[in-house]
Formats: C-alpha cells, structure tokens, sequence
C-alpha cells in the first residue's frame, strides 16, 4: 500500500480500492506517517506519488512546484515532527479518523483542539480558524479554477447532465405515451409483442447500456485525472501546512 | 444476543393451527433465516463501537458486497409479491412500476453516488452542511431524512402482517404478533450490530431472494418451454383480457385523474430513490466513490435482472394460476407469486407444492426484515447524528458563548498564526474552544454519545413504527411506499442536486428546498383521497379532500425545487465561493473523503 513501504510498483488506482481488510486510515492515503513509529518518522519512506508532471495533470502554474516539492515536504514535515508531539490527532489531512469531525459540523460549532498545531502546541488562537478557514478556501478556489479540474469537471458534466436528460426524458415519454396514447402503445409489433411491451424492454436496455457507458466513460476518461488531482492537492496542501 | 428469545416465543401456538404442511414448513424456514441474522448480529455486535463502525460498518466493504447490500435494501417484498402481483392482475400497466424503480438507479448512479461518497461521512446532512455550515440545514435535512424513513417503515411492516394473513391464513392476532416480532427484530439488528450486521444481513437476503427468483423464473420458462411468445399468449388467454391485457390503459386508463396520477408515480419513483436516506448511507460504507460507483454497477445489474424476472413471474402467473384466481385470494394480487409456486410445484396439496410455496412464504419474510432493518438504521443515524447532534451542540455552543463573554480572544496578526492546515477534513479548528483543556476529550465523549443515541433511537423508532404500524393494520397503506418515494424526491432530492451543482445556491435555500418539498407533499396527501372521502381512505368517514391525487409527487417535487430557488435567490447574503468551491473539488476529485 502507498506510503506503507517497499510493497512494489502498485498503481495508486488498485491501492485505492484494495484495502485488504485494513483500517482506510492505514491506507496512509492522506497521511504518509500514520502507522509509522515515531522514531522512524525522521526518515519517512517516502510514497512514490505520481506528480502532475509525469501525467500530464495538475492544475496550474502550481504543478512543478507541488510535484518536485512533495518528498521535500514530506522529509520537513516528518523531522519537525519528530519533536515528541507524537501524531495529536490533527495531522490527517483528509480527516479520515473516525472522530466527529469532518468538514460537516466544523463551521457549526468550532472543533475541539488537537487538529490543528494550535492546538497541539498549546497555543490558543480564535482567530487561527479564520485563517486557516480564509486559506483552504484559496486553495480550493484555485483548484476550481485549475485547467485541470475544468477538464475533470467538464468531462464528468459533458456526459452526465446530457445523458440524464435523456434518459429522464425517454422514461417520462414511455410514461406519458402509456396515460395518453395507449392506442399507439398497443399495437402490435411481432406476435404478441406490442409497441409498449418493446418500449418497456427497451427501457431496461437503455439502463443497462447507460449504466455500461458510464463506467466505461468514468473509468477511462475520469478517473486517473481526478485521482492525479488528488493527489496534487494532498500534497500541495501539506505544503502550505508545512510552510 | 439476547434477542433469540424473542421470535421463539409466538410461531409455537401458532404453529399447532396451522392447517397445512407449508405453513409449518415456511415457519421453519424463517426461523432459520432469523437464527442466521441473530448470529451475525452478534457477531458484528461484538466490534467496538465508534461510529464509523456502527454507521458505516467500517467502510470497508467490498463494491460486490455493498451491491448485493444496496440491492437488498431496495427489492422489498413489495416489489417480490406487489408488482409481480399487479402484472398478473393488471398485465401492462404493472410491468409500469418495474420501469420506474429500475430506471431510476441511473439517476443514482449519474447524479449522486460518487459526489456524494466524496463529500459525506454518514447521512444526507453530511453533504449538505459539507458546504452549508448551519445548523438549521442540517436539522432540516435530519427531519426530512426520518420522515422519509418512517413512512416506508410503516408500509412495509403493515405489509409484514398482511403477508401472515396471506401466506399462512393467520387471524388479526397472528399479524399483530408478527408486526411486533418484525419490529423487535429490527431493533435488535440496528441497535446491536450497527451497519455491519445490517449490511450482512441485507447480503444474506439479496442472495436468498434472487435464488428464489432464479429458481420461479426458470421452471416459468421451462414450462413453456422457452417459448415467451407462447407465454404472453397464455397470460391474455389467463388474464381473461385478451390482448388488451399487453396494452396500458387496465389500472390506470380510466378518468384523466387516474392518468395524471400514474405520472405523478412514475415521477415520484424515477426521482425518490436518488433521495432515500437507506439508500444514501450505503455508499458510505465502502472506501472510495469508485468503490461506490461501482457498487452502484453492481446493484444494477441485480435490480435490473430481479424486475425483468418480476415481468416473467407476473405474466407466469396470470398463464398458470390465471388472473381471476389471484384475484379471489387477494384483492392486490399479492398472492400471485406464492400461488404460481405452488402451481408450478405440482398444485394444491402436492409435496412439491407446498414445498415451494412454503419456501417463497419465507423469501418474502427474509426481504421485508432486511429492509426495515436497513430503513431503521438510517433514521437512527438521522436522529442521532443530525437532530441529537444539533440540539446536542447548539446547547454546548450556548453555554461556550456564555463563557467566551468573560474572556476577551488576545488579537494575533495574521502572520504569526496557526500554521494552518489547509483543505480537508477536519482542518477548521475550534473558536474559543482551544482553549478548553477538556475540549478533546468531550469530543470523543460526543462521538461515544452519537452512537449510543443512535442505537437507543433504533429502539425509539421501532416503537413508533410498530404503534404506527398496529394502528394501520386494517388500512389500506399501498400508497405508503409511494408516498415516502414522494416525499424522498421533493425534500431530498432538490437540496442534494443543488447543492452539489449550484454555485450560487445558499443556505436559506437549502432549508426553503426542504421545507418546501417536505411540507406540500405532506400537505396534499392529507388533503388527498387517500386520506378521507373514499371508501378505502384511512378515515373513511369524512370528507376533507381537496387534492384529486393519490400521489403529491407531479406538485410537490416542482416545488421543492421551486422553493430552493426562491430562497437562494431571495437570500441577503451570497452563497460562499469558496465553500462551493470545496464542495466541487471535493466531490470530483474525492480530495479530503473520509
């Protein structure tokens, strides 16, 4: 698994959805050090992360940097680290630990401490969180407006929002037919196969195939974009953490 | 797990009267479907407890796992027993409901199962406050949540106590009986196995329902020979309709009303389920949106296979058994598939037919278990992560606020704070609360707390919905399932898409989309014929009806969407970009997923 040691040139698309029974958190996706004691964490294997140069993805002016910038970033943040703090909790990026936290009730209520160096280090700041607040909506709107995700975002909306409309406009037009033109929708097509029945049959053939094309579509042209994004925001976000 | 006790008790006397073979047969069969559950409930009951544990069973299950799980929670014995029922009763116009229900996964599928395994952790609520920090949002979307949740439960375990009467020829006090084991049962799944064992469970019974349809289909087929033309024609000739039988127009031709009725249906069912809370929760509990989306495949493949087996089974059954025979053993025709088994078995009075007869009796009892388990779970998560947790914080903050008055916050330059850790999860800090030395720990007493009210809401729902359910034991609640379908689509469903796709929605919009899909919906059903002016109505005796329709759907689900408009349009304050902004990212890239 990525960030967990020598398990070999694993594509980070398996890794994702092969856990093998263990914890999502040990995925060490979002956090490189989780299941790493402490006293190695000065020298942290470092997870071969495909960079935004080598795929071709990114997002921005920002890309070199953040890619060249991963190991390097990693390397600081694990030998600041090393400072007896332990992992307080905060560290996660992503916030993959069970904990009632999340993104969801964060505005609501302000966090308990212990997820932000604030708290770990003791140092009481009201206004940290607005900061802090102000900064991952920079970053998130500069990845918004990334040639990269446009191009996530405009592949995934130029298939689903025509597809759904068609598909919802193909249901509604069986469903209309049959409550007004049920002359129509009885007539006979082959023995004793009517224009309804094939219509309904033909329903079916449309989810299946849609369903089909969809997969297909996300898996081939979606997928490895969005994941590269992903990755290229962990990574730049550790940075501005670290810096 | 101390719940064993529970069924032991009622089938004995039962038993003892019961005329023919297949109803002792059947029972056993059950029983053993119920020591299985009860098993794995304890063997899931036995993890610790967070609350990725009890409400995501871990997050670990495999995409073929959660299909078969997701599959299980949406093939209730309504759609087994009713639709398969209304085909052979009605021939076209029921193989309508099997379009409905199918198509609409790929709205799921599209539109919501990924985005929303990105930017959630256990309810609806989640997404929605992911974006829009308000308490009243997320309050709103738990109360819409639960409501959804209880109107389904209550169709489904009124449906639990019919099929005894149907299957097994019990009296009133046999189906109150079984209401309140149904009942118990579920709430000792939930409350004692979290999602893991509700999970299992729902696999065990997809696995066991889609046999038995396997098994029906195959012997129809044979019996024809694989000849479905020479089936079809058996089935107008069974029907006692002729062609017409193939053709819409037998339920739903009569006045325009009844038309416009069955659009609003189709409607309500292509829309509700991307909005049913059971069904959101689920792609919670595997790791990834591309383990969500293809669990999603996976639950496709299943659903779609079960309704076109439905179709052979429902035009089976009017071949075979005839339709005038389904009739005369049940109005709705929910008989039909039990009764085709039986033909197919040998007839009345075989081995074979009782032995299949007994064996689909038992499928239909496995499905409806599974899914009120599934439906509890959700709203137990509803109450107790979204409504607990609102009032639960809303009171903390106030005492806080109260605190935070005495001590006035040092002002720092923005410089020399927090390094702050930007993007993800959980990366906002506390206010004032930093400084609270206790603060972490009384987080993780409220996570503890979360999951203890979950599992104490479980038990809360389960004896509203068995009270509920006693009560409605004589009525006719068919249009239950299409009402909570309804309701799914008109208050869940807007607020979801919005806020997924609309830069400039709000949060007054969110909470306008709710209330105003929920309430109208609610509304017109009351004031529907369903409720008074009908002889069949729920109060039979007076006539309050304004609103022609069975289904609020065709109104209510515009204007849920309508109502979300208006209030971001006539919001003060513009929506958040930057909010929007994570919202997007992180629903597409799955950046910052848990």
């Amino acid at each position: 698994m990525i960030g967990r040691g020598p398990t070999g040139p694993r594509t980070k698309e398996s890794s994702v959805d092969e856990q093998h029974g263990a914890d999502p958190g040990t995925l060490g996706l979002e956090d490189p050090w989780r299941g790493i004691p402490a006293t190695e964490r000065g020298a942290p294997k470092v997870p071969r992360v495909r960079t935004a140069e080598e795929t071709g993805g990114g997002f921005g002016g920002a890309v070199p940097e953040a890619g060249a910038g991963a190991a390097r970033g990693f390397d600081e943040a694990g030998a600041d680290r090393g400072d007896g703090n332990g992992r307080a909790g905060g560290t996660s990026w992503a916030g993959e630990n069970g904990r009632a936290g999340g993104t969801s009730w964060a505005g609501e209520n302000g966090r308990a401490g212990g997820d932000s160096w604030a708290g770990e280090n003791g140092r009481a700041d009201p206004d940290g969180a607005v900061v802090e607040r102000h900064r991952r909506a920079e970053l998130y709107l500069e990845v918004q407006h990334s040639p990269a995700f446009a191009e996530v975002r405009d592949r995934y909306r130029g298939f689903v929002f025509p597809v759904a409309a068609g598909f919802l406009a193909w249901y509604l037009l069986y469903v209309v037919a049959a409550t007004t033109a049920p002359g129509l929708m009885g007539r006979r097509v082959v023995g004793q196969l009517n224009v309804a029945l094939v219509a309904g049959l033909a329903q079916f053939a449309t989810t299946f195939l849609l369903t089909w094309a969809y997969a297909r579509h996300a898996r081939l042209r979606r997928d490895q974009a969005a994941l590269d994004l992903r990755w290229t925001l962990a990574t730049r976000a550790e940075q501005e953490r670290v810096r | 797990v101390s719940g064993r006790g529970i069924p032991a008790g009622w089938p004995a006397g039962y038993l003892a009267d019961a005329s023919g073979d297949h109803q002792g047969l059947s029972l056993v069969l059950f029983m053993l479907f119920v020591t299985v559950t009860l098993v794995i409930t304890a063997w899931a009951g036995r993890r610790r407890s967070s609350s990725v544990e009890f409400f995501a069973g871990g997050r670990l299950f495999t995409p073929a796992e959660n299909g078969l799980a997701i599959a299980g929670d949406y093939m209730s014995a309504a759609s087994f027993l009713g639709i398969s029922g209304l085909i052979a009763l009605f021939g076209y116009d029921g193989l309508l409901y099997s379009v409905g229900f199918f198509v609409a996964w790929l709205v799921v599928l599209m539109l919501v199962a990924e985005l929303v395994r990105n930017c959630g952790r256990f309810t609806l609520a989640d997404v929605l406050t992911a974006r829009m920090r308000h308490r009243r949002v997320r309050f709103a979307a738990g109360t819409a949540s639960v409501t959804v949740s209880v109107l389904y439960l209550v169709a489904q375990m009124v449906g639990a106590g019919s099929l005894v009467g149907l299957l097994l020829g019990g009296s009133g006090a046999a189906q109150t009986w079984t209401v309140i084991c149904v009942g118990a049962l579920m709430v000792v799944y939930v409350s004692f196995g979290g999602m893991r064992a509700t999970t299992w469970i729902q696999i065990v019974k997809t696995v066991l329902l889609m046999g038995g349809a396997v098994a029906l289909t195959v012997m129809v087929l044979v019996r024809f020979h694989g000849d479905v033309d020479g089936l079809l024609r058996s089935a107008t000739v069974g029907s006692g309709q002729g062609h017409a039988f193939l053709a819409p127009g037998l339920r739903y031709g009569g006045s325009g009303t009844s038309r416009l009725d069955f659009v609003s249906l189709g409607l309500a069912l292509v829309l509700g389920t991307a909005g049913l809370p059971h069904i959101l929760s689920r792609f919670y509990t595997v790791p990834t949106a591309r383990s969500a989306r293809r669990s999603v495949v996976w639950a496709i493949g299943l659903i779609g296979v079960f309704y076109l087996m439905t179709i052979v089974l429902g035009f089976g059954a009017a071949a075979v058994v005839g339709s005038d025979a389904v009739r005369s053993s049940n109005e709705a025709g929910n008989t039909a598939v039990p009764l085709l088994a039986e033909a197919l078995g040998g007839g009345s009075g075989t081995t074979g037919g009782a032995v299949l007869f007994a064996v689909v009796g038992a499928v239909a009892f496995a499905t409806i278990l599974a899914v009120v388990a599934g439906i509890t779970l959700a709203s137990s998560a509803s109450v107790a992560h979204d409504l607990y947790a609102t009032w639960r914080r809303s009171e903390r903050r106030g005492r806080r606020k109260a605190a935070a008055r005495a001590a006035v916050p040092r002002p720092r330059p923005a410089e020399a704070a927090t390094p702050g850790r930007v993007a993800g999860g959980v990366a906002e800090s506390g206010e004032a609360e930093l400084c609270e030395p206790r603060a972490q720990r009384s987080e993780e007493e409220m996570v503890e707390d979360e999951v203890r009210v979950a599992r104490w809401a479980a038990v809360g729902i389960g004896a509203v919905s068995i009270a509920l359910s006693l009560y409605a034991q004589d009525q006719n609640v068919a249009f239950l399932v299409g009402l909570a379908f309804a309701v799914a689509a008109s208050a869940n469903l807007p607020v979801l898409l919005y806020s997924l796709f609309w830069r400039r929605f709000t949060a007054k919009g969110a909470v306008w989309s709710i209330y105003g899909g929920l309430v109208p919906a609610l509304l017109l059903v009351v004031l529907s014929p369903v409720v008074s002016g009908k002889p069949d109505a729920l109060f039979p005796g007076v006539d309050f009806h304004v609103f022609p329709l069975e289904n609020p759907g065709l109104v209510s689900i515009p204007a849920g969407f309508l109502a979300g408009w208006l209030g971001t349009v006539l919001s003060r304050e513009p929506a958040d970009e930057g909010a929007f902004a994570e919202t997007e990212v992180r629903s597409l890239t799955g950046a910052g997923a848990v």
